[in-house]
């Protein structure tokens, strides 16, 4: 099948089963490990990093299609997405921290740690490989955060259930048995496999 | 080549702009007045960064040690009108007592708007001072007086018994600016200049540079002042004890009760030396001495035989012979780590109190 | 011993004009973890531990001291000045700050002399640091068994 045919949704729903951008191709890892220690810190990062993966996907498809295509300058494509995410989280933070004192203290104080969040950087390279149309990357884009914010929210749940209710040996507490946890999450995301299928 | 040089340029400046664009209208605080303790102090200025750095600008310097990274917690003050909520990377560093009284991290707090803030007094008057050395005096072999004259209209406010950073410059081997603590000598009704009193150390770094390298006319910064060692508010009688440089703060102690008026404590001050050689200062306060009837000075040489007018002695030795109890007495005492150790056993040996025994740590 | 990237920065520390005027190595080139090396290679010779002598050295420096710097004969031997300075010097290790106030020993057999403060014993008995050739505070081995001809101690 032609991956321009695809329905977004079919994207959509894939990003967060499938294709889990955390559980499958383990990125961005160090915020989910940091901040996953709590329930209410997980959420506010899941939701900021749906929102900045959902625009700067777009955004991205936009500089690299219409920008460097027609000039033929694939190969900064990199340093451009990085400016461009860099840029808008900037742009961002200023707005919320305007606008809402509230929604500043959920969800901007966060937006500086995801400007180095390889979990938005990845899911901007693999628009571009996979080749999806412009509204597959708003999907993709929108279905890669909300898989990811799935994630850390599992696993921040698990890890405070944990510290009332089990003991862990003290060699692996931490961050050594959020990754046990992480990869067990992982083989049960594979029991999503078949229900659908991109790439 | 050049399309990409020109197309990354584009999008870099594109974005530049963009963000300037959104600094200015979403960053953008306005002018917002800062008020310090109370009206003490007030500033304009424009909002929109941390406080702590909002304040640095203003030369007010609240104690740092991440450098506003909020790691260290030490940057902490009160926070009366302005701050807005409390913020989830201030937290770890507060306690309940503390968030309840309105204590902030000052470099996470962003000033947005009109902000009131309580400091501790002595930071609003610790200050940078560019000065000009006005007079150098040579009071011994090892000691010198220097008088460094304040900029244009400045002023510095100081309790007597308080000491100053001087910097030196670089020279010869030392690469890099570097700042020793010294006691102010001048009095605090002096405040248009700052007095010190400095003796040579061996290889040391700033004395060396004072003694070797500084000159009449030279540019000096200063930042000060600092200490806790001041004259305490009782009526009880004073010991003053000093040794070499330590005559500093005590002489600003004694000119600060003559000029505040203190008839009412007897003030006796010990001032030990080695021999004749090492006194200075002696005949001001000789005239201190016939003048104000509750002020009697006593240097002490330990190890001088000739014809000289002073004690004899140990100075240890020399106030311990001149007090039987001294219960109600307060101690000021000023010298090297071992003089003040030994003062201190010597003086709560006659009864007096910890509690009235007071020294410069120099920390 | 091999010199680590630690030991750099502590030996940067100690040249001339970055924590004191003259700095710690006086005119001793070689790499601080051969300086180590070789005074720990003496010290083992000669049986004695850092940790001695610091404790013998320091206890000859409080008899000097609140002697408002007058020079003072300890056991017959020994005549000791100890300065009296205020304020205090960092260690080049960055593991604090230690007093000023240098001591100066003079005995009267060997003639020889030594110089020292809280810091360099400090150096010493924590990082086995005895000062570089021919800088004033050398606390050189040989030279201080001689002074202080202490008992070599049996634990290693």
């Amino acid at each position: 099948m032609d991956i321009q045919n695809i329905h977004p949704l079919v994207i959509f729903f894939a990003a967060i089963t499938t294709n889990n951008i955390l559980l499958t191709n383990f990125l961005g890892m160090c915020s989910y490990l940091a901040v996953s220690k709590d329930l209410k810190s997980s959420l506010g990062l899941g939701v900021a990093v749906i929102f900045v993966s959902t625009c700067t996907a777009p955004l991205n498809w936009l500089v690299y299609y219409k920008l460097l295509v027609p000039f033929g300058l694939e190969y900064l494509q990199y340093i451009a997405f990085i400016i461009v995410i860099a840029a808008f989280t900037q742009i961002i933070e200023m707005i919320i921290e305007r606008v809402s004192t509230v929604l500043y203290l959920t969800l901007g104080i966060f937006l500086p740690l995801i400007t180095v969040n390889c979990a938005i950087f990845g899911c901007v390279l693999f628009l571009v490989i996979r080749q999806y149309t412009f509204i597959q990357s708003i999907a993709y884009g929108m279905g890669a955060g909300t898989g990811w914010a799935l994630a850390i929210l599992a696993l921040a749940g698990i890890r405070t259930r944990m510290e009332k209710k089990s003991k862990v040996i003290p060699e692996l507490e931490g961050p050594g048995i959020a990754l046990i946890i992480t990869g067990v999450i992982a083989m049960a995301f594979i029991g999503f496999s078949g229900i659908v299928k991109i790439n | 080549m050049l399309t990409a040089i020109l197309v990354i340029c584009a999008l870099t400046g594109g974005l530049t702009i963009l963000l300037l664009i959104a600094e200015s209208v979403f960053a953008n605080y306005g002018e917002v007045n800062i008020d310090v303790n109370k009206g003490e102090k007030t500033f304009k200025t424009r909002g929109g960064s941390s406080l702590l750095r909002t304040l640095s600008s203003q030369k007010l310097f609240l104690p740092s040690g991440c450098g506003g990274r909020g790691s260290c917690g030490t940057c902490k003050c009160k926070v009366l009108e302005g701050g807005g909520p409390l913020l989830p990377t201030e937290t770890p560093y507060l306690n309940d007592e503390e968030r309840k009284t309105g204590i902030r991290l000052s470099c996470q707090l962003k000033v947005k708007n009109d902000i009131k803030i309580e400091v501790p007094e002595e930071l609003l008057s610790i200050k940078e001072f560019e000065t000009v050395i006005e007079k150098i005096t040579d009071y011994t072999h090892d000691i010198k007086g220097l008088r460094f004259k304040l900029a244009e209209g400045e002023t510095i406010k100081f309790r007597a018994g308080q000491f100053a950073n001087l910097f030196s410059k670089p020279y010869d081997d030392v690469k890099e600016e570097t700042s020793r603590a010294y006691s102010i000598s001048s009095a605090p009704s002096d405040n248009r200049a700052i007095e010190l009193v400095v003796r040579y150390v061996p290889n040391g770094m700033v004395t060396t540079y004072v003694f070797k390298h500084l000159h009449e006319g030279d540019r000096v910064k200063l930042i000060g002042p600092f200490g806790d060692f001041f004259l305490r508010d009782t009526d009880r009688e004073i010991v003053c004890i000093a040794g070499g440089s330590g005559l500093a703060p005590i002489r600003s102690i004694i000119l600060d009760m003559i000029d505040r008026g203190i008839t009412n404590r007897k003030a006796t001050f010990f001032f030990g030396a080695v021999s004749t050689r090492d006194l200075y200062y002696v005949e001001e306060f000789k005239a201190i001495e016939k003048q104000h009837p509750w002020f009697k000075f006593i240097p002490a040489l330990s190890r001088d035989d000739s014809g000289h007018p002073y004690a004899r002695g140990l100075i240890t030795n020399v106030v311990a012979d001149n007090y039987n109890d001294m219960k109600n007495i307060e101690a000021y005492l000023c010298g090297s780590p071992g003089m003040i150790d030994a003062c201190e056993k010597m003086l709560t040996g006659k009864g007096m109190p910890k509690t009235q025994i007071f020294y410069d740590k120099f920390s | 011993m091999k010199q680590t990237p630690e030991l750099d920065l502590v030996q940067a520390k100690m040249q001339p004009g970055v924590l004191t005027l003259k700095g710690f190595l006086g005119n001793d080139d070689r790499k601080l973890a051969d300086i180590l090396a070789a005074d720990a290679q003496s010290l083992g010779n000669l049986g004695i531990t850092t940790t001695a002598i610091a404790g013998r050295l320091q206890q000859l420096a409080d008899r000097g001291t609140d002697l408002m710097e007058e020079e003072i004969l300890v056991e017959n031997r020994y005549r000791i000045k100890v300065r009296d300075d205020r304020g205090k010097i960092p260690s080049p290790w960055g593991d604090g700050l230690f007093e000023k106030g240098d001591v100066d020993l003079f005995d009267t057999v060997t003639g020889h002399s030594l110089k020292w403060n809280r810091l360099t014993l400090r150096l010493l008995s924590a990082h086995g640091f005895c000062g570089g050739l021919a800088s004033e505070y050398r606390l050189d081995p040989q030279r201080v068994q001689e002074v202080l001809s202490l008992p070599p101690t049996s634990d290693n």
